[in-house]
C-alpha cells in the first residue's frame, strides 16, 4: 500500500486534474455552440453576394455620391474664412462644420477614381452602378455602358443596370439596339420606368 | 468486531474464501458451453475476454461448474516445448512415455485418448508458440481432445487469424463483463460473510455507480478495489485519521489509486 498521505495528495491531484479536464470541455463545447450560433445569425443576416457592400462603404461612398458638389468654389472660399469663424463659433457647431468639411473634401474625379480602387477590391453591384451612373453625368457614355454591362452582371434583378445601359446604348446612337434591351427587359419583368422610357423613344 | 484488514482478505485475488461468482455471463458461456460439448464432435473452443473478466476464474472452477461431467486436464501456463505438453498428456493417463521422437509421441497420445472424452483446458493460450499451435491443430484435427483455450480477448485475433485454427471448425465464446445489478449482489453476498451488512448497504447504496465506472465492470478490478478500500478503512481507523474512517468518494478514489486501477 501506497503511503496514505501520498495517495490523500494524489486523489487531490486526480480531482483537480478531472476538474480542470470538464471545466475546459464545458468552455470549449459553450465557445464552440456560441460561435457557430453566430457565425450562422451573421451568415444569415448577410446579404447576398451581389449585393454585398459592408456598411462602412455604402455610407463613405453613397455620402460622396449621393451630394454631389455644387458650387465648389464658393465652398472653397468658404473653407478660407473657416478659421476666422471657427473663433466665433461655439464647440458644438464647429464639431458639424467638420462633418460638413469631410464632404467638401471629396471631388468628383476622386470620388470615381476612389470607387474604381474600391471596385477592383471587392466586386458589388451598388459600386458597378454608381461608377457608370456617375460616367453617364459625365456624359461619358461608353464608360457608362461598360460599368452598366458590369453591374448588371454582377445583378440582373435591378433595374437601374438595364435603364443605364439601354440610356448608354440611346445616347452613344444605338436607338435600335437601346430599344431591344428595354424590349428584352419587359420580357423579363413587369417595369413602369422601362415602358414609360420605351414609349418616349418611340415618340421620339 | 472483525477488523477491516481481515475484511479485505475477502477480496484479495486468488483468495481462498472467496467463492466462485457465477454472474450471467458465466451461466450464458457455461449453457454454451454444455450444449457444445454434449451436441458436436471434438474441435478447439476459444473463451476470450479481457483481462479480469473471469476467464481464468471460469476455467479454474471448470469441473465445479460442470459438477464433474466431463474428464479434464488443465494447463495454467501454455508449453513452449512440444514434446513437454505432449509428454505431460501422456503421464497425465498414468502411461510410460515410449516414443522419443515428437511424431511418435502425436501418435501415442492420440492412442491413448482418442476414445475418452477429455477436455483440455488451456489459460493464456494468447502466449502459444507457433510450433505449439502446430501441434494442438494436429491433435484437434485426431479428434482426440476438446481442446478450450482461454485468451485476452484484444490478443486473441492474431490467433484465431492463424491458417493452422482460421480454416478448422471451431467455436468463440466471449465472456463479458459484470453489470451492475451484480456487483451489488457480490458486494453483499461477500460482506455477509463477515457480517458487514451495513457496509455492503452504503457501497450499494451511496457508491455503486461510483465503482462500477472507475472499475468498467470488471470482477478482477472490483475485487481489487475492495480489497484497497478495507485495507485504507483499516489504515484510518488504526492512525485515527478521523476523516477516512467512513465510506467516501475520496477514499474509493485513493483505493482505486493504490490498486493501479487508475493513473493519478
Amino acid at each position: 500500500m501506497l503511503e496514505f498521505d501520498i495517495l490523500e495528495k494524489k486523489c487531490k491531484a486526480y480531482r483537480r486534474k478531472k476538474f480542470v479536464k470538464f471545466f475546459s470541455l464545458g468552455i470549449g463545447v459553450v465557445s464552440l455552440v456560441g460561435g457557430g450560433s453566430y457565425f450562422i445569425y451573421n451568415y444569415q443576416a448577410m446579404p447576398k453576394k451581389e449585393n454585398f457592400v459592408p456598411h462602412v462603404m455604402v455610407k463613405a461612398v453613397s455620402r460622396q455620391i449621393i451630394k454631389p458638389i455644387k458650387n465648389f468654389k464658393k465652398i472653397e472660399q468658404k473653407q478660407e474664412l473657416k478659421p476666422k469663424l471657427e473663433q466665433d463659433i461655439p464647440k458644438k457647431r464647429l464639431v458639424k462644420k467638420r462633418e460638413h468639411n469631410h464632404t467638401v473634401i471629396s471631388s468628383g474625379e476622386v470620388t470615381l477614381v476612389k470607387l474604381q480602387e474600391i471596385f477592383a477590391k471587392r466586386h458589388t453591384y451598388d459600386i458597378a452602378i454608381k461608377i457608370a451612373k456617375k460616367y453617364f453625368k459625365k456624359h461619358n457614355y461608353k464608360q457608362s455602358l461598360v460599368w452598366a454591362k458590369k453591374a448588371n452582371s454582377l445583378n440582373k434583378e435591378d433595374e437601374a443596370s438595364w435603364m443605364l445601359y439601354a440610356k448608354s446604348r440611346y445616347a452613344l446612337g444605338n436607338v435600335k439596339s437601346a430599344k431591344e434591351i428595354l424590349h428584352f427587359y419587359l420580357n423579363y419583368k413587369n417595369s413602369k420606368k422601362a415602358k414609360l422610357l420605351l414609349e418616349k423613344w418611340n415618340k421620339q | 468486531m472483525i477488523p477491516y484488514n481481515k475484511v479485505a482478505r475477502l477480496f484479495e485475488e486468488q483468495a481462498k474464501d472467496i467463492d466462485f461468482y457465477q454472474n450471467s455471463e458465466v451461466l450464458s458461456i457455461k449453457a454454451s458451453l454444455e450444449e457444445l460439448l454434449d451436441n458436436n464432435r471434438k474441435q478447439l473452443v476459444f473463451l476470450v475476454g479481457e483481462p479480469g473478466v473471469g476467464k481464468s476464474a471460469f476455467l479454474n472452477n471448470f469441473d465445479t461448474l460442470f459438477a464433474s461431467k466431463y474428464d479434464i486436464i488443465k494447463f495454467d501456463m501454455p508449453f513452449f516445448e512440444p514434446v513437454d505438453f505432449i509428454k505431460t498428456l501422456i503421464l497425465k493417463s498414468q502411461q510410460e512415455v515410449k516414443e522419443f521422437h515428437l511424431e511418435g509421441l502425436i501418435q501415442q497420445v492420440i492412442e491413448i485418448y482418442k476414445d475418452a472424452h477429455y477436455i483440455v483446458l488451456m489459460d493464456e493460450a494468447q502466449l502459444l508458440s507457433n510450433q505449439m499451435i502446430e501441434v494442438i491443430r494436429i491433435l484437434a484435427d485426431s479428434k482426440a481432445f476438446w481442446f478450450i483455450l482461454a485468451m485476452h480477448k484484444h490478443e486473441s485475433k492474431k490467433i484465431l487469424q492463424a491458417p493452422q485454427f482460421a480454416t478448422r471448425p471451431h467455436k468463440v465464446l466471449e465472456l463479458g463483463v459484470l453489470q451492475k445489478h451484480e456487483y451489488e449482489s457480490f458486494i453483499y453476498a461477500q460482506l455477509t460473510k463477515v457480517e458487514k451488512q451495513y457496509l455492503a448497504q452504503e457501497l450499494v447504496d451511496k457508491y455503486l455507480k461510483s465503482i462500477y465506472t472507475l472499475t468498467h465492470g470488471n470482477f478482477r478490478n472490483l475485487k481489487k478495489l475492495l480489497f484497497h478500500l478495507f485495507l485504507l478503512l483499516h489504515f484510518a481507523h488504526e492512525h485515527k485519521k478521523i476523516k477516512y474512517q467512513k465510506l467516501s468518494k475520496c477514499l474509493l478514489l485513493m483505493s482505486a489509486i493504490d490498486g493501479g486501477i487508475i493513473d493519478a
